[in-house]
This record gives C-alpha cells, sequence and structure tokens, in this order.
C-alpha cells in the first residue's frame, strides 16, 4: 500500500517516519528547509524511547512528482485546508482515500466539498508531537492513537484494510464502532481547552483553581455536548461529566497548542474550534455564548500576532 | 471659598485633582505612597503640560485621617481599593465634610455613602484620561468629558453644587447632566463594552478589525444595560446604540496606542478593578436573574489575572 503525507508536518511527519521504518512506501510532500532535510538524512523521529531515523521513498514539493498513492494522510492546520486541499489532486487515482487527521468536527466534509464524494474518510488522531527543526519530529507524550472509518461511521473494507497497512510499531491505528462519536468527544475536549487557556492565557492548574474559569468549563462542555447531540453524534450527558473529570486530572502545566500559538504569534485554528461550536450552534437554533465570547476574543488573532 | 481637600490616592486622577485645586488656591492634603509620596514630599506635585512641569507643595502623607478635618475628601483609590481606603479616611467623616468618589464602576458611591452617610456623598464621573509619568508628576491629561458631579440622587444643585464651582474655577470641566446616576451607568456601560478590549489584550482600534469581537463588545454593552434595567437604574437602549455606533466606525490608527485602563493594569502586572467591572455585570447578573454570559465569561478568562499575574514563570 502506498501512502503520501499531506503535508508533513508533525502528525504527518510522526506518521512517515513509523510508516517507513516499517517497511511501508511512503511519499512526503513537504518545502523549504525541511524538504532538503528529508531527502538529505531523512526523516529522525525523536521519541520518550530513544532515536529512529527512517527514509521515506519520496520526498518532493511537487506533488505531481510523487505520483498516484492508495492512501493520502491529509494533516494541516484546520484553516490551511483550502489551500492544500488541491496539492492532494495529482496524488489521487481512482481508488485513492484521503484520510483527514485535522483539528475541529469539519475537516472531512470540507475535503470531500473539494476531492470528491466517498473519496474522503473520517478521522482524528491523538498524539502530541512538534517539528523540533528541519527534519526532526519530536513526540512529547508516548500516545499515538489514528482513528478512521467512513464518513457517517460505516468500518467499511477499504478503511479496516488501511488500518491494518498502518498498524505498525509505534502507531495505534484502528477502525471504530463510532467514529462520528470520537470525533466529538475529542473535539468536546480539545474546543474548549484551546479556547479557555489560549483567552486566560492560563493552564490547567488556573482552569482548577478559579471558580470561575471551572464554571466556564461546565459551560463550555454542556455547549458542544448539546451541539454533538443535535448533530446525531451518540454524546451523553455522561460523557460531558467524563471530559470534566479528563481535564480535571490533567498535569497542573498542561495547556492547549493553541495557547501556544497564540504566545508565539502564529495564527489560529479558533474558527474551526470555538468558532465552529458558535457557528454550528446557530444553525440548530442552539445558544453558544461560553464559545462564542471565546471566539470573539480570539478572533482579532486569528491571522497571528497583532497590533 | 478656600475648601480644606483630602485626596485619597493621588494617581493619576486623584493627582490632577489635587493639583487642580491646589493651584486654585484651595488647601490641598494628599496621600500616596512608595516612591511617588515621597518624590511629592521632596520637590512637591508635578503636573507636565506642553512640555514642561509645573510643581506644587502640598501636605502629602500615608494616612488620610492625619489631615482632617476637611471640607471635602476625594478619593482618587482604585475600585479595588476603597475598602481599605474608606477604613483609613473613616476618622474623616463629619456633618461638614463631603466626600467624592471617582472610581470606575457604579458601586463606588455606595460604598462611600456607607461611611459619610448619603448626603454627604458625591457621584464623579470621570471622563479624562491621565497618567503618572514618573514618581511626583502626572501628565497627558486629556478632559475628554471631565469630571461630571452629582448627589446621590443625581442632582447637581444642593450638595454638588460647591464642589462643581471650585472644580469649574480650577480649570476641570464639570458639564451639566439631568441626572449623573445616568452619566455612571453609561459610562459603565461603555466600560463593559470596553472588557472585551482587556480580554483580547488589544486597543479597541486594533481589536475593532474583527466583526467577531464587534459582536462581543456589543453585546457587552446591552448585558451592562439590561442588567442596570434589573437593577432600577437610570439606564437607557441609547447608553448601548452609542456603544455599537463607535463600534461601526472605521479603526483609526492615530488612536491605537488608546487602551482601557484596565488592560494598562494588566500589562503591568497590576491588580486589576475586575469585580468592579465586568465582573460586576456577572455578579448583578446573576443576583437578578438576567442572563449575562458574555460578561461571565470575560470575567472568567480574566479571573487569573485578577490580583496580578497568576504565578511566575
Amino acid at each position: 500500500m502506498r501512502f503520501a503525507t499531506v503535508a508533513t508536518g508533525a502528525v504527518n511527519g510522526y506518521l512517515a517516519a513509523r510508516l517507513a521504518a516499517a517497511g511501508q512506501e511512503v511519499a512526503c510532500l513537504a518545502r523549504g528547509a525541511h524538504l532538503e532535510a528529508i531527502r538529505e538524512t531523512g526523516l529522525r523521529l525523536v521519541t520518550g524511547d530513544g532515536e529512529t531515523v527512517a527514509r521515506p521513498a519520496a520526498a518532493s514539493d511537487d506533488p505531481a512528482a510523487l505520483g498516484p498513492v492508495d492512501v493520502v494522510l491529509f494533516a494541516v492546520k484546520a484553516q490551511d485546508l483550502e489551500t492544500v486541499a488541491p496539492l492532494c489532486a495529482p496524488l489521487m487515482g481512482p481508488e485513492t482515500v484521503v484520510i483527514p487527521f485535522l483539528n475541529g468536527v469539519e475537516a472531512s466534509a470540507r475535503l470531500e466539498a473539494m476531492l470528491g464524494a466517498g473519496r474522503v474518510l473520517e478521522g482524528l488522531c491523538q498524539i502530541s508531537v512538534f517539528v523540533r527543526e528541519p527534519g526532526v519530529i519530536r513526540q512529547t507524550g508516548d500516545f499515538a492513537r489514528f482513528r478512521f472509518a467512513e464518513r457517517g461511521g460505516a468500518r467499511s473494507d477499504r478503511a479496516l484494510a488501511i488500518a491494518e497497512a498502518m498498524a505498525v510499531e509505534g502507531v495505534d491505528a484502528g477502525v471504530p464502532e463510532d467514529v462520528t462519536r470520537e470525533l466529538w468527544l475529542k473535539f468536546m475536549f480539545l474546543s474548549t481547552f484551546a479556547g479557555i487557556t489560549a483567552a486566560a492565557r492560563c493552564d490547567a492548574a488556573e482552569i482548577r483553581a478559579r471558580p470561575e474559569l471551572s464554571a466556564l468549563l461546565a459551560d463550555c462542555v454542556g455547549e458542544v455536548g448539546r451541539l454533538a447531540r443535535a448533530e446525531g453524534a451518540d454524546v451523553s450527558e455522561a460523557d460531558e461529566a467524563k471530559a470534566l473529570d479528563f481535564v480535571r486530572a490533567l498535569p497542573d502545566a498542561m495547556r492547549a497548542s493553541q495557547a501556544n500559538d497564540l504566545e508565539a504569534g502564529r495564527p489560529l485554528e479558533v474558527d474551526w474550534l470555538s468558532g465552529a461550536v458558535a457557528r454550528l450552534s446557530a444553525t440548530h437554533g442552539l445558544a453558544a455564548p461560553a464559545h462564542r465570547t471565546l471566539h470573539a476574543v480570539l478572533s482579532p488573532f486569528r491571522d497571528g500576532r497583532r497590533g | 471659598m478656600s475648601l480644606r481637600v483630602v485626596v485619597v490616592g493621588a494617581g493619576a486622577i486623584g493627582g490632577w485633582l489635587a493639583f487642580r485645586l491646589a493651584a486654585a488656591g484651595h488647601d490641598v492634603a494628599v496621600t500616596a505612597r512608595g516612591a511617588h509620596l515621597a518624590a511629592i514630599r521632596g520637590e512637591g506635585l508635578g503636573l507636565e503640560e506642553g512640555g514642561s512641569v509645573a510643581r506644587i507643595s502640598l501636605d502629602a502623607g500615608r494616612d488620610p485621617a492625619a489631615f482632617g478635618p476637611a471640607d471635602l475628601v476625594v478619593f482618587g483609590v482604585k475600585a479595588h481599593q476603597l475598602d481599605a481606603a474608606l477604613a483609613e479616611a473613616a476618622p474623616l467623616a463629619g456633618p461638614g465634610t463631603l466626600a467624592l468618589s471617582t472610581q470606575n464602576g457604579v458601586d463606588a458611591p455606595e460604598r462611600i455613602a456607607g461611611v459619610f452617610g448619603e448626603e454627604r456623598t458625591l457621584i464623579g464621573v470621570v471622563r479624562v484620561s491621565a497618567e503618572i509619568l514618573r514618581p511626583g508628576v502626572i501628565g497627558e491629561v486629556v478632559q475628554v468629558k471631565g469630571v461630571t458631579v452629582g448627589d446621590m440622587a443625581g442632582r447637581q444643585d444642593r450638595a454638588a453644587s460647591g464642589v462643581r464651582e471650585a472644580l469649574r474655577a480650577a480649570g476641570v470641566k464639570a458639564p451639566d447632566a439631568e441626572d449623573v446616576r445616568a452619566e455612571l451607568w453609561s459610562k459603565f456601560v461603555l466600560w463593559n463594552a470596553a472588557s472585551a478590549s482587556v480580554a483580547a489584550r488589544l486597543s479597541g482600534n486594533v481589536a475593532k478589525a474583527s466583526p467577531e469581537w464587534r459582536a462581543l463588545s456589543a453585546r457587552l454593552a446591552r448585558e451592562a444595560v439590561a442588567v442596570g434595567r434589573a437593577a432600577g437604574a437610570p439606564v437607557t437602549d441609547a447608553m448601548a446604540e452609542t456603544v455599537e455606533r463607535g463600534l461601526a466606525e472605521p479603526p483609526d490608527p492615530a488612536r491605537a496606542n488608546i487602551r482601557p485602563s484596565m488592560l494598562v493594569d494588566l500589562e503591568a502586572g497590576k491588580p486589576l478593578e475586575l469585580d468592579h467591572l465586568v465582573g460586576a455585570v456577572a455578579r448583578m447578573g446573576a443576583e437578578l436573574g438576567v442572563a449575562v454570559p458574555a460578561s461571565e465569561t470575560v470575567t472568567a478568562v480574566l479571573a487569573p489575572w485578577r490580583d496580578g499575574p497568576p504565578r511566575a514563570g
């Protein structure tokens, strides 16, 4: 099975390194110094257990040079989806499948609108990685979980075959019972934690210590729970309670990458996180004032540093 | 007639008022702390205007009670420092002493009245920007609308008239108002809208490029009007509409450095007047059963910074 990574940032850099190390054929779309480093020395993956270097089968900034593949692993910042998606076209043959590993709940629909019905799976990942320097991927947690299935949740043969090919050392890949539910559970935590830690410039310990932030946390989780149910996802109030418990158990200094992006002056995914909660809630006639306010507070920074 | 005036908290606004009143011939004493107090004691209180600093010497110390009896006590401290200042200034309260509020928010006059009495408490609505340029020196004074003064019923005759005259004679704008309580609330509505600027940590003239931010600011103004209405305060929808008109104006790059004082405090690592501004709207909303989710959320995201930066590192 031939894979392409579009683009080869942190998440896809991890996957490309793991898949290539296990002997899978991987073509990396990358550019600039990162591309040069991948071409010259391969992808270096640094984890808690040590380092591995893997050479992908091909690497280029031109998707046409990488040719058609069986599976496009699609991972970019949510706000870059529309810009990057057209680069998939030269990689796609009649049977090619695209799997998005993006934050938010709208990526597969947005990709399908651009790439065609039946070409895109629903996907999500849980992994903590960053590009430490060109060609070097650093994993900070010990988890690397990838889940996908057909949009709507069907556990198709093609999804199962891809999961089997991806289940290499260091990659927990699978086709879950209910991918829609998993997508929304991740979104419930991520949109809330990213919105609060960025807007309040705080960490998990502050959320626990401040009654106002604890109340806001519960409001935000409740808003996503109501939206998930309106969208037809099997997400219960018990799941909301679990999400709250999860945040309460996080390490003190934990904060979302959106808080780091804000501090570093980088563009934010906020339109696809708190902004999506507000926007999608409105289509169901639901009020989501907490996420709407977090979105408004962060919106001046959506394109990076201001003022 | 010369008044004995004690200014409790000679910060930017209190110090400017102290200078003006002293320059007009009133007998003024001020309280301050640290390097600012030392400078006032050593060189007098300075006011920088047009590039040069004028100085005036006056009584200065830490304890307001040492400067009594007074005809007028002006509270220049921040809203979150008012209770401590009132405790220190309580010995100054007497049948012949008026007390003037200058704080942001709507609760300061009542808190002062609790010590000085309803009849002897004056509402001061300050629309002046000023800064402490360096210890002992006030400057950058812009009298936007000056200081609107009235009694607890909002009237400008009776108890308020003498203080208004003294301020005007000292070069302080002290405009006419039908109901000074409405002026206080109008400013409160504006400040609740401006808390969107504090939460974003941006001047409104920069943040307003975002439509979502403008909508939040307008929503905060409407929430303040709603709690005011529920509280029986003299608020009108026009107060929120004024805010919305300002938001609809294009950003003015020349004003990109103008920041609400709570944002200035936040960036300086100082405690915030949170609980007397947007936090007060959130609290009143909860008490009065008025939904104020935007105010609650803005209060929550500022809560870690209420007493200064949350933690080192």
